[in-house]
């Protein structure tokens, strides 16, 4: 049977984990309503991020936790290269050319991986894993609560960026209204470049940071990318508000299925929560 | 009589004429088992051509119906073991899976029907995995469908694959041409005006949607029973998702013959990879499938016959090849 108890800690460890998700399904909101680029190579690219934490980790003996601001830092220019020398073929002809190419490029990203380290599980196991906090029956692996805290942090740091530094303007006019903007001289190419480098440190935090939590796979993306889908379907595609609380509701339901019956149910109890939404709302929980 | 005819109804004549006799020729399992893979993605191919090429709305999930097909197919011939007239249960319940789930999603424009239908595919592997009625993880094995030698097997297969492939192909072929088409190719450029002009955008969205999955489930029936043996992992792969969209980009997208001419160079090339590189290293055939892919959604967007037919159109006149160049990409 299930206690109070349980129900409690799974409801925890599933916002604890929705903070991971958020910072995830914000990246990708950012970069389609910026640069209309909806990138599917998302969790591939935290998957790489995971292998970067994980080798910087192994091979260094770099603290996971720092190898994450490392790996996303990497991945900001790979970001920036993808976009200056692929992507930039793709400005003002639909969104629906970036996202079949993107597609490819997780799946070639993929199997680089598979490649280079084989796809089987990995695992990143530091002194500090088991350690927890606990409060009464209640016990808060520090780990996640570490990680929850990182994810809100950077969140918030996002979000002063976006509303207060000249990029940040030049962001949301971009993704107001493209032409508007380019009158008002923000180049379009710059901008698009420096977002999606921006979406990949984000997936490359989210990456970094669920390598230490859970173990990890490069085949893991195609499950993964279909799941942050469903999330920023769920709370609405332009908004980084609806996604993050969309992650937050997800990591709870899933967290908690996981704990009545199996956790594979999770993800379809959420895929289920989601075509309901839309028969609802096609636009998303906070869409327009 | 052969003056009356143009080039292109004899090439498709002696084609099939060949086509016909090709099990007679090569007595050889090996090339007869290739025939039917290429069979199986040129079905593929271009049944999601029409939903992703003709109408525009890629659906990424969409080897979730070839799944759905062979499960009916399998299910049907284990509990009532009426061998191949099992496929029309997968025709019914393709196309009742998808109509139910195009009125949800359809509603969706363009690439957000692809987002919110991503994921199908992976949901639909762990309702099947988790289900016991269906056999769960460990799938359905199934009997040859007669007991003869394996090469006359594979021969009686060989003409199924192929009689179902003429069939699509004809229909998509009817179906570009006819008033329907047209609305499909109106929506593709502008839904909105299409829908100012009187087409009924929904149930046209609707109608191809179901069609193109249905052809998936004839596929997916057809596999099961040449397969005999089924498991949730391989029938709802992403990977049969993925090879579909390929070929239908190599080849060109939103034409007839663009995803056969795909999924033909597709299926040798990732033939000859998997089996040159594939065992050499594992993912590395995967690596340089997805890499061309690459490479042609970059430098060849309107894929193999859209360039064809752009260079012969360049041919015929300067200025109008250069006016309508312009606009092409």
């Amino acid at each position: 049977m299930v206690s109070t108890i349980m129900l409690i800690q799974a409801i925890i460890n599933g916002i604890l984990l929705g903070g991971v998700y958020a910072l995830m399904s914000i990246g990708l909101c950012l970069s389609f309503a910026v640069a209309r680029v909806a990138n599917s190579a998302h969790a591939a690219f935290a998957i790489l991020s995971s292998f970067i934490t994980y080798w910087l980790y192994t091979l260094l003996n770099l603290d996971p936790l720092l190898g994450t601001l490392v790996s996303a830092g990497i991945l900001f220019p790979c970001g920036i290269m993808i976009q200056k020398t692929m992507l930039h073929r793709f400005i003002g002809k639909g969104p629906l050319m970036p996202f079949t190419f993107t597609f490819f490029l997780a799946l070639a990203l993929e199997n680089l991986m598979v490649i280079l380290w084989g796809n089987k599980y990995r695992a990143i196991v530091v002194p500090y894993t088991a350690a927890s906090i606990t409060i009464g029956e209640i016990s808060i692996s520090a780990l996640r609560l570490v990680a929850f805290i990182l994810s809100i942090v950077i969140a918030a740091i996002l979000a002063l960026v976006v509303k207060y530094t000249y990029f940040g303007k030049a962001m949301r006019a971009v993704a107001q209204n493209r032409e508007a903007a380019q009158l008002y001289g923000v180049s379009l190419e710059r901008i698009y470049a420096l977002t999606y480098g921006l979406t990949l440190m984000l997936a490359g935090v989210g990456g970094g940071l669920f390598s230490i939590i859970y173990p990890f796979y490069p085949s893991l993306q195609a499950a993964w990318i279909g799941l942050l889908y469903a999330v920023v379907i769920f709370g609405g595609l332009e908004s980084p508000l609806g996604s993050f609380v969309a992650a937050m509701i997800m990591g709870v339901l899933t967290s908690v299925i996981g704990v009545i019956t199996q956790a594979m149910w999770g993800n379809v109890v959420m895929w289920i929560v989601v075509i309901i939404i839309l028969l609802i709302k096609p636009s998303g929980l906070f869409g327009r | 009589m052969l003056k009356n005819m143009s080039k292109g109804k004899i090439l498709i004549i002696l084609l099939t004429i060949l086509l016909l006799i090709f099990p007679f020729i090569v007595r050889e399992m090996f090339f007869l088992s290739f025939m039917i893979l290429c069979f199986t993605n040129i079905a593929l191919a271009s049944s999601w051509n029409i939903i992703g090429g003709i109408i525009g709305y890629p659906s990424f999930g969409h080897g979730v119906f070839f799944g759905l097909g062979a499960y009916v197919a399998a299910l049907t011939i284990k509990y009532t073991g009426v061998s191949v007239l099992s496929i029309p249960f997968s025709i019914i319940t393709t196309l009742a899976v998808s109509m139910a789930l195009g009125y949800i999603c359809l509603r969706l424009r363009g690439m957000f029907f692809s987002l919110a239908t991503y994921n199908i595919n992976y949901i639909f592997m762990l309702l099947f995995l988790l289900t016991p009625f269906t056999g769960g993880p460990e799938g359905v094995i199934l009997k040859p469908i007669i007991s003869t030698s394996p090469f006359v097997l594979e021969t009686i297969f060989y003409y199924l694959y192929m009689i179902a492939v003429c069939v699509e192909i004809f229909i998509v072929y009817k179906l570009i041409k006819s008033k329907i088409g047209l609305g499909l190719f109106a929506i593709r450029e502008d839904e909105d005006a299409a829908r100012t002009c009187g087409v009924p955008v929904t149930r046209l969205k609707v109608l191809a949607y179901a069609l193109s999955a249905a052809f998936q489930g004839v596929v997916g029936g057809l596999y099961a029973i040449y397969n005999c043996y089924i498991d949730p992992p391989t029938v709802f792969a992403f990977s049969i998702s993925i090879y579909q969209i390929g070929s239908t980009y190599v080849g060109g997208a939103g034409t007839l013959p663009g995803p056969i001419i795909g999924a033909i160079i597709t299926t040798l090339l990732s033939e000859y990879f998997r089996y040159t590189l594939g065992v050499m290293v594992e993912g590395l055939n995967i690596f340089i499938y997805a890499a061309i892919i690459l490479c042609v959604l970059l430098f060849l967007p309107e894929g193999i016959y859209g360039r064809l037919v752009f260079l012969e159109r360049m041919k015929g006149g300067k200025e109008y090849g250069k006016s309508a160049g312009s606009g092409w990409g």
